[in-house]
């Protein structure tokens, strides 16, 4: 799910920095350093929206650096078991098929997609096709934009895991959506 | 999903991805999962994003064994690097394929060229004669794998060049990023169950596989290097071919600007120019004696720039990568191999019919066995002494393919025994023939009575080195071939120099003049040069040998000079 929040980053800037473009370093660093970050706690930071307070700066007594507490707007992405989304094949194998949901990535195994859906190992590019019930050819593979349901998360220190499923009903390739 | 063990109800996590089991999205990683026995650990897709156990890798192989024998196909895992092509990153290349007057444009002109995003360097690519024809042969018998020790982003690239529509490997290639290992190949990377009783590799290197059974090994294709090892019959001891096997054996799969190397043996021409020029130079410094130093010093410039223009003109002619067509092109292994292939495949599903079972190393057993059988190899003086001889490639070689070896001294004193040069071993266990020992004995006996003896001693087939002294030696004993007595020749220069030093000294007693002693460094610096040629050229009899090598890192490099 997508949310705005207010966060804190504190950037220590180097005096060659102290002048009159000082704000606008300091907004450049903002954005180098925690833009497409991922905190287990509130997820991925996709973009900050503005800045509330730069703070005053600190200057520290042993280096010289000025330390600035800056508090910011972002919009952060954070899945949630049960959740659905909406994403982007990027590999098929005969396990299953990867998934991009913006940064996060989602493994859906081949016991999480419809039994119709079979694997084709001759297939080039590799993918899973059948019909479904009304005689709809249904084709996953790399590029498809498809519905998931997320099982399950890991956070790791950088980054998000999630198992998702497909085998449900209003899951999976959406026609004409 | 349930082993005999777990209640059925219990998920197994027989496959894991990144910590979480796919099946029941539970989180499996930290040390609270003690559940060893179904841990999953082996690597079964190309990235490593997901790990499966033992129990779900064999029944994946199972399920692909199954899909292969309804399709009636092997497993193939190709090699790239020197198999199927030759890569170089040597500008020259790229030079002389702007270059329409260039000689060797025309065998330069379906070489293919790429970048990597990672730096800016030029790649050249030049396919085995055949390959495209290999492929699409060998993927009606068999699945294609790609299995290559360059990293991921030039197995791509190369992918792109032999198989454009990505119909032939589709998503089989895996790269040293994935492999796990830069040393060493595992059949149980691809494989990890039973799989590897349907695959056959082709490589042109046997040791990364650690000589595994399932191994075709192809003669490295070497577009780029010494083309005279591919033109030449594997006579003449043959030992062009094992110079690439040396050199291959040192670097594996790796892209190496080409070793430097006319491999052209020296025409008589040439070397009656390297002694006219000796002569001139003979004739110039014994008219010093009689002149002024100033009209000596000229003469003996106009002589030396003479000898320098005779040299680069030398080495024009020799170094074929100049005025002659150079790259040929006529490698034929990928067709032996692909006859190699049919047949293994033949046999392998002939036993199947018959016998609802089949192992493919079985049946590449039954083929090798059949090369050497009968024979009785003796490795006298080639495994080290303290060297355990079964782990020697040699011992291996000939029992792989189905020759008996015993250390019989005696044998030697007996008739009707061949007494071989290793390489008769090592080009047999390429080519899957017995190759007539003639063409590799070693039959020196007349010229040097102990010469059987001691080049056969001399020569550890382990240590590169010591194989190249041992091939000096023989260039020594062929120096006559060429139809030039060489060692008359180096003779006749050694007492010319002799005799000019002396000339020095009295002329340096007479005059002190500087300029004078200047031009005599030089002409000792051109004598040098000179006798160094003298040194390729013999080595050019036979090829490469490792000084020339060692000098000229890359073949291209010294023709700029």
């Amino acid at each position: 799910m997508l949310f705005l929040k207010e966060l804190t980053h504190t950037i220590q800037l180097h005096p060659s920095f102290f002048g009159p473009h000082l704000r606008e370093s300091l907004r450049k660093r903002l954005f180098d350093e925690v833009e497409g970050t991922c905190s287990g706690l509130y997820g991925y930071i996709i973009s900050v929206i503005e800045i509330v307070e730069l703070g005053k700066g600190v200057l520290q007594t042993s280096s010289g650096y000025a330390e600035f507490e800056i508090k910011y707007k972002a919009i952060v992405f954070k899945p949630f078991k049960g959740q659905v989304v909406e994403g982007v094949v990027t590999t098929v194998n005969r396990m299953g098929f990867f998934a991009d949901v913006g940064p996060l990535q989602v493994f859906v195994s081949a016991h999480l997609i419809p039994p119709f859906l079979r694997f084709d190992p001759n297939s080039n590019p590799p993918n899973y096709s059948g019909e479904t019930q009304d005689m709809q050819l249904i084709k996953i593979e790399k590029g498809e934009a498809l519905r998931i349901r997320i099982l399950g998360t890991r956070v790791d220190a950088t980054e998000i895991f999630a198992i998702g499923t497909i085998k449900e009903d209003y899951l999976g390739p959406q026609p004409d959506a | 999903m349930s082993t005999g063990l777990a209640p059925s109800d219990e998920c197994s996590h027989d496959v894991v991805f990144k910590g979480l089991c796919v099946m029941c999205s539970k989180d499996v990683s930290g040390p609270v999962f003690g559940n060893s026995g179904a841990g999953a650990t082996i690597n079964m897709t190309v990235d490593g994003r997901i790990l499966v156990s033992q129990k779900a890798a064999e029944r994946l192989e199972r399920e692909t064994a199954e899909r292969l024998h309804k399709e009636r196909k092997l497993s193939l895992i190709l090699d790239l690097d020197q198999t199927v092509i030759h890569a170089t990153v040597d500008p020259t290349v790229g030079e002389w394929m702007n270059d329409t007057n260039n000689p060797s444009f025309p065998a330069l002109t379906n070489v293919f060229k790429f970048v990597l995003p990672e730096a800016p360097t030029v790649y050249y690519i030049k396919l085995r004669p055949g390959t495209f024809e290999f492929l699409e042969k060998a993927s009606k018998l068999y699945e294609l794998h790609i299995y290559t020790m360059g990293t991921r982003n030039y197995a791509e690239a190369v992918a792109r060049i032999i198989d454009p529509q990505r119909r032939l490997f589709n998503d089989r290639i895996l790269s040293r990023d994935e492999s796990g290992s830069f040393q060493e190949k595992k059949i149980s990377r691809l494989f990890p169950g039973e799989g590897e009783r349907m695959a056959v590799i082709v490589d042109d290197r046997g040791d990364v596989w650690g000589w595994c059974r399932n191994l075709i090994r192809i003669k490295p294709y070497d577009f780029f290097v010494g083309i005279g090892d591919i033109n030449e019959p594997l006579g003449a001891n043959g030992k062009a071919a094992a110079n690439q096997l040396k050199q291959t054996g040192v670097l594996p799969a790796t892209i190496l600007p080409a070793s430097s190397s006319s491999s052209e043996s020296t025409t008589p021409e040439a070397q009656q120019e390297i002694k006219e020029d000796i002569l001139a130079l003979v004739a110039t410094e014994t008219a010093a004696l009689t002149e002024t130093p100033e009209v000596a010093a000229k003469h003996l410039q106009e002589t030396l720039s003479q000898i320098q223009q005779h040299a680069i003109h030398r080495q024009e002619v020799s170094r074929p990568l100049k005025d002659r067509p150079v790259l040929h092109d006529n490698d034929t292994e990928l067709e032996e191999i692909m006859q190699r292939l049919e047949r293994i495949h033949r046999e392998y599903f002939g036993m199947l019919d018959e016998e609802g079972d089949c192992d493919v190393r079985d049946v590449m057993d039954g083929l090798r066995k059949r090369v050497l059988r009968g024979c009785e190899v003796v490795l006298s003086g080639v495994v080290p002494v303290g060297f355990d001889q079964r782990r020697h490639d040699l011992y291996r070689f000939a029992t792989i393919f189905g020759a008996g070896t015993d250390k019989v001294h005696k044998a030697v004193k007996q008739g009707g025994i061949h007494v071989v040069h290793p390489d008769w071993l090592y080009h047999t266990a390429i080519a899957w023939k017995r190759l007539p020992e003639e063409s590799y004995r070693l039959v020196k006996e007349k010229s040097r009575p102990t010469s059987a003896n001691a080049s056969s001693t001399q020569t550890p087939m382990g240590s590169s080195a010591d194989q190249s002294e041992s091939l000096d030696d023989e260039v020594d004993e062929q120096v006559n071939i060429g139809g030039i007595d060489w060692s008359a020749m180096d003779a006749e220069i050694e007492a010319e120099m002799d005799s000019s030093d002396e000339d020095e000294n009295e002329g340096e007693a007479v005059e002190k003049d500087d300029d004078d002693f200047d031009v005599w460094a030089e002409i000792e610096g051109a004598m040098g040069d000179l006798e160094e040629d003298e040194d390729s050229s013999d080595g050019g009899v036979d090829g490469e040998d490792g000084k020339k090598r060692k000098r000229s890192p890359s073949p291209f490099s010294s023709s700029k000079k």
